[in-house]
């Protein structure tokens, strides 16, 4: 047993003593301020004793009572006198536990049970002081619910959460059980209401009825950490196992960043001694873990810092103490709330142990390769049978081919972060941008587990953010004219990802009145984007589509709200920077859907050559369906254009050398070499001269002059040094 | 393991068992510890030495940790600049940011073990490893 077991027993009689007296004491006279805070103080430090003797369910059963006395405490009124008596009680059964633990030396094996009924009783008090006491019931049935319902799993949990949203949290953007999945170390999550008789029928489901628990294997500090967005809406308790040690890069990291956000208070009492001393703390960490090149950095930093009666400087050399220092990068990931470190692209990616080992064993096979090759080359030189040779070099090629592909996959997984890095970040920017409009919206998110590259994922913020500020701001109607279309007067946008085979969609949807392509038409022609005949000649889809057009957006906007007509056209462009596609799609009264379509990856692109006009392009292989040769009367022209039969559907066909000026007459041939594609959902079909080989490309998109060429992905160098122009398909068949 | 010669840390406490606890935890280590039973006998401990870092509580009687902090950060240099860790028994976002506010270079919440401590005051202080 633990060796402050004597001083423990010495200190908590005392306190037991005082405590009796004191609440005789206030039987006499209730209203005794003194006594009562005395009181207070006696249960709180006999609390922390139980603590330092791991004394578990001593700890359970002061808390309760102390929250009591500390409600007593708060209260104008005098204290009531059962509650009184039940802490007299528990006073009482404390002596007897501190008897027992002096003849063994151990915790009383009785005491859990024991503790439970008196909390059940100090429970009971609820009618001295409503409020307070029915929050401390609360507060044990809680942890009793997770108890149970974890079972095993309780033993694990540091942290029990508690976390009722506010009733309007969705109408905030909020987003509870994503909330609550985003909690570290995870180990169980109880749903349940906050008014358990409520009815379907009754219930509002705009308003929050949520009454969620969870434990965590993780600290409280961590958990409170991740919980920092609803930080008012959450209570949160130790268990039983106290935070262990960490290792030591961690624990640096973890005391720096502190630093850091320690740095972000602005208030100006005691503001050069808070900076002083994040300089100076920061400094002894860093000389601890045996970076001095580092600390005399931050040293440096944290003198300029205080010459200048400003924290910039020590910022930024905390932050790149932070950058350098190679470690988990849990404290890189910057959190709103409690360090307000910048955002920037990380330049450091955690990384799980699993992708490194695939690439640990990748790279193994590839050396027994390298060895086999080797072998067969000596084969050659001693002069054994060619035929024998090659054989064995092409099943060495095979099998280097593969692993190469492997390898590629495996570096690519590395590169790859949830779209929740980004997607995280709106319910804030959504929220703050309707209440500036004077509208309320609810950001819905799905899908946010999705996964993309890191420059992808980070890239993807600025023109998100673009397309959901159109949509708060253009999009959703104010609220008269919702209730007047018969509408929930609440806006709803939806952001969702998923992955669909080599790209990631996300798709932003909203509830709005649409877009009215009349008035995109009388916008476009004002601003001299497209005649009045072209613009005539136009679909709907196709005139919403000019929303996209340089110089479509400045000042007044489609859907009559002036002002941040933010350009789409810049987010059609970063998009396509980042190889993707956008498009829009609108129903008039019923809503907006911006689409975006992202590689799932910046690095390869696997395409299939073809020659068209005398010279070789490439098709992005994931748009191709099939390569088909068929007999040239199976073409028929309609309207403008031709087509022809696929199995039981209409294809488009459009003649690839044509269509990029190439002068060619391909009539008189009796076959026709097609290439089925779909593109943005549609299907269509390219007739080329020549079907070429497929390959693994690194695409380069267009820049600079060229950047703006239509139907044009990139291009990217052949072996022999000739570059290829990788085409876009869908540009080519709008 | 490196002796922690001379570094001075001062715990502020009101209860008598975890000073003796954190203490247990530091002195084998080398470390010269001074203790103060609520806020304002800290600041008068503070004032008479200097201190490598302060371990305080919040719920103390006279002064509580909060009101401690926020004299000690409004004091001149090098006093105001001492690493301080709150250690209290309150676990929510709320108190973390409460102390935070009040000039917190860490916070740890109760139970502490010891390791954990130790671990805590070799980095605040810049024991050397």
């Amino acid at each position: 047993m633990n060796e402050f077991v004597e001083q423990f027993l010495l200190e908590c009689r005392e306190l037991v003593a005082q405590a009796t007296d004191d609440l005789i004491a206030l039987e006499e006279n209730p209203g005794d301020r003194e006594r009562i805070d005395s009181t207070f103080r006696a249960f709180h430090t006999l609390k922390g004793a139980a603590g330092i003797v791991e004394f578990a369910a001593m700890g359970r059963m002061l808390h309760v009572a102390e929250d009591l006395l500390s409600a007593a405490r708060a209260s104008a009124t005098a204290i009531r006198p059962n509650v009184l008596s039940e802490c007299l009680t528990a006073l009482d059964m404390l002596s007897r536990w501190l008897d027992a633990m002096e003849g063994s030396g151990e915790v009383p094996p009785a005491a859990e049970a024991e503790a439970d009924q008196m909390i059940a009783r100090l429970a009971l008090t609820s009618d001295a002081a409503p409020v307070a006491v029915a929050a401390a019931v609360d507060d044990h049935d809680w942890l009793e619910t997770l108890r149970t319902k974890a079972g095993a799993a309780f033993s694990q949990a540091r942290t029990a959460i508690r976390y009722r949203p506010d009733t309007d949290a969705y109408l905030r953007g909020e987003d509870p059980l994503a909330l609550i999945a985003g909690v570290p170390g995870l180990l169980q999550i109880a749903l349940g209401l906050r008014d358990a008789t409520a009815s379907l029928a009754t219930m509002d489901p705009y308003a929050s009825a949520l009454d969620i628990l969870a434990l965590s294997a993780a600290g409280s500090d961590d958990v409170a950490r991740a919980l920092a967005g609803a930080r008012d809406q959450v209570a949160l308790r130790s268990l039983a196992a106290p935070a262990a040690a960490t290792a030591a890069p961690e624990m640096a990291r973890t005391l720096l960043s502190a630093q850091l956000g320690l740095l972000q208070e602005t208030s100006p009492d005691g503001f050069l001694g808070r900076l002083a001393s994040a300089g100076r703390s920061a400094v002894n960490v860093l000389r601890h873990v045996g970076d001095g090149v580092a600390a005399d950095t931050v040293a440096t930093a944290a003198d300029a810092a205080i010459a200048q009666n400003s924290a910039a400087p020590l910022v930024a050399a905390l932050e790149q103490a932070l950058g350098i220092a190679a470690a988990p990068p849990a404290a890189v990931t910057p959190d709103a709330a409690l360090v307000a470190v910048p955002v920037v692209a990380p330049r450091a990616l955690r990384v799980d142990m699993d992708r490194i080992d695939a690439l640990v064993k990748l790279s193994g096979e590839l050396i027994v390769v390298k060895n086999a090759i080797g072998h067969v080359a000596r084969l050659v030189h001693d002069g054994s049978d060619p035929g024998a040779a090659a054989a064995a070099l092409r099943r060495q090629h095979a099998l280097f081919e593969r692993l190469a592909a492997e390898l590629q996959g495996a570096v690519l997984r590395i590169r790859v972060l949830p779209l929740r890095t980004v997607f995280r970040r709106f319910p804030k920017l959504v929220r703050e941008t309707a209440v500036s409009v004077g509208k309320t919206v609810r950001l819905l998110t799905e899908g946010d587990a999705t996964e993309a590259d890191a420059t992808i994922v980070d890239a993807l913020f600025e023109p998100l953010l673009h397309v959901l500020r159109n949509a708060v701001d253009h999009g959703i109607e104010d609220t008269a004219r919702r209730a007047e279309a018969g509408k929930s007067t609440i806006g709803t946008i939806t952001l969702r990802a998923r992955r669909d085979a080599d790209s990631v969609m996300i798709e932003i949807e909203d509830d709005g009145g649409g877009i009215d392509a009349g008035r995109v038409r009388e916008v476009a022609q004002a601003r001299g984007i497209a005649g009045a005949e072209v613009l005539d000649a136009m679909t709907d889809a196709e005139a919403i589509d000019l929303v996209f057009a340089a110089g479509f957006s400045t000042a007044a906007t489609v859907t009559n709200l002036s002002g941040r007509g933010v350009g789409m056209d810049s987010v059609r462009t970063a998009v396509g920077q980042l190889g993707g596609q956008v498009s829009i799609d609108s129903r008039p009264g019923q809503g907006t859907i911006v689409r975006m379509v992202l590689p799932f990856s910046l690095m390869l692109t696997r395409v299939m050559t073809v020659e068209a006009g005398g010279q070789s392009f490439a098709l992005p292989l994931d748009t191709i369906i099939e390569t088909t040769i068929i007999d040239r009367d199976r073409i028929t022209a309609i309207g403008a254009g031709r087509a022809f039969a696929l199995r039981d559907r209409t294809v488009p066909l459009i003649d690839l050398a044509e269509t990029l000026g190439l002068a060619q007459d391909t009539s008189q041939k009796p076959h026709a070499k097609i290439v089925v594609m779909s593109a943005a959902g549609q299907l269509g079909a390219l007739e080329v001269d020549r079907l070429g080989e497929r390959m693994d490309v690194m695409l380069k998109p267009m820049e600079g002059l060229l950047g703006g060429m239509r139907g044009v992905a990139g291009t990217t160098l052949l072996g022999d040094g000739r570059v290829l122009v990788v085409l876009d398909v869908a540009e080519i068949f709008q | 393991m490196t002796e922690a010669a001379g570094l001075r840390v001062l715990i502020v406490d009101d209860a008598a068992l975890i000073r003796t606890y954190y203490r247990a935890a530091l002195e084998p280590r080398g470390y010269v510890v001074d203790e103060a039973l609520n806020g304002l006998e800290g600041l008068e401990k503070v004032l008479l030495q200097a201190f490598d870092m302060i371990i305080v509580d919040v719920n103390m009687p006279q002064m509580d940790g909060m009101t401690f902090l926020k004299v000690l950060r409004a004091k001149d240099l090098p006093v105001g600049a001492t690493p301080v860790l709150v250690t209290t028994s309150e676990a929510g976002p709320q108190d973390m940011a409460a102390a935070r506010a009040a000039g917190a270079n860490s916070y740890l919440v109760k139970p502490i073990r010891q390791d954990v401590l130790a671990q805590y005051a070799d980095m605040l202080c810049g024991r050397l490893p």
